[in-house]
């Protein structure tokens, strides 16, 4: 499987809401937990480096937007609220079927793991567990814990 | 009606601006999306707020300069006199303009700009010329800003010493002065924000994955806020209930 489809099939996954909208940091920081712990089977998968909000791939970015223009994924933003949330279209729906019946089910299994536990953590706690577990990424975070994580 | 943004940090320097111009029509003003940042030379941008007109014609001014005195740095006396010089003709032709048309006592209509040049070469510069042409070094303040929006900016950025961020960080407080103030409504500022640097690999726009980074940073930084303050007034709630 290619990085973008592990993303396609990330955003199928359930959240620990009901809501099928992801906001972009929980899809960096699901997609990077995935990445640490599968580093050694996983080939070619999306890099990261230490940025302003700890752990962050450019490239993710630029799939989310690639697979907006092609009509796999849309972006829902509300005036005044600061996040776009990014999920399936239909069309996405229908394609990640095939995807999900080739994933590894050890990935598989361990993927929706992470979403979970993702989407059930406040956004501070998230980055704290994140920082701690990976400091080597926090190095540049606007967000500093002040060395009580 | 313009937001712009120029930041000397440790590392490198910045210029921000809104995309948005307003230019004139019969039936009014029209709201237009532009590219306000531009380079000129090596190691040096610029941008301008003012009116559409005689920011193209500095322009124009600009990119008829020899390549060798354009690619000179800020410290070099030649270039700073050929802008300066050339940024004088244009503003007394253009109030001579304006009188003759609608005599004394209105040289505020006429049309005017307002320039920024940054540059990044052994150190961050920002070089400030005003419309009647009289110019000021900001660097050691950290910042400069030019526009009808400006006061967002003089706001916003003193609460920073923006000396000491690295340009990754500036880049994010430009975000969040131009994000607020669009947000806000300040008259004629808009999308899309662009963001320029300059630093020892030299001179690039902040691209779409880069600006969404940005946009998403700015974000989790309002939310960390939040709860920052939501824990200190709860737990000032908490010790007045004792």
């Amino acid at each position: 499987m290619e990085k973008q489809d592990w993303l396609i099939v990330y955003l199928s996954l359930p959240s620990a809401g009901e809501t099928n909208l992801i906001d972009p940091i929980r899809i960096m920081k699901g997609l990077f937990l995935f990445k640490m712990e599968f580093k050694e089977k996983l080939k070619d998968f999306y890099d990261y480096s230490p940025y302003l909000y700890g752990p962050c791939s450019f490239e993710i970015y630029k799939d989310l937007i690639g697979l907006q223009m092609k009509g796999i994924v849309d972006s829902y933003s509300q005036p005044l609220y600061r996040w776009s949330y990014y999920r399936l279209t239909e069309k996405g729906q229908t394609w990640v079927k095939s995807l999900i019946k080739d994933a590894p089910t050890e990935f598989l299994e361990r993927l929706k793991t992470i979403k979970i536990k993702v989407t059930s953590l406040s956004f501070l706690e998230l980055l704290r567990e994140i920082y701690k577990k990976y400091p080597e990424y926090a190095q540049n975070s606007v967000i500093n814990f002040g060395g009580h994580l | 009606m313009t937001l712009i943004i120029a930041l000397a940090c440790k590392d490198g320097a910045i210029l921000a601006s809104d995309g948005q111009a307003t230019t004139f029509s019969m039936g009014g003003p029209v709201r237009r999306t532009i590219s306000k940042i531009k380079y000129l030379g090596e190691n040096k941008l610029w941008a301008a707020s003012g009116s559409v007109g005689m920011i193209q014609k500095v322009e124009a001014v600009f990119n008829s300069l020899p390549k060798e005195i354009l690619n000179a740095p800020l410290s070099e006396l030649q270039l700073r006199q050929a802008i300066l010089q050339n940024a004088h003709t244009l503003r007394a032709q253009e109030l001579l303009r304006h009188r003759t048309l609608h005599g004394q006592g209105r040289d505020i209509e006429a049309g005017m700009a307002d320039l920024i040049i940054v540059e990044y070469q052994n150190g961050a510069r920002i070089w400030h010329i005003n419309p009647d042409c009289a110019d000021e070094f900001l660097e050691e303040f950290g910042y400069g800003t030019s526009g009808s929006g400006d006061i967002f900016a003089h706001t916003l950025i003193k609460n920073y010493k923006v000396k000491n961020l690295s340009v990754e960080q500036g880049c994010l407080i430009a975000y969040r002065v131009l994000r607020d103030a669009i947000d806000i409504g300040a008259f004629g500022l808009g999308e899309p924000i662009n963001i320029w640097i300059i630093d020892n690999n030299g001179v690039r726009q902040k691209s779409q994955p880069e600006m969404l980074a940005l946009r998403d940073s700015y974000a989790s930084w309002i939310e960390a806020e939040e709860e920052t303050f939501k824990s200190l007034f709860l737990a000032e709630s908490k010790r007045e209930d004792k």
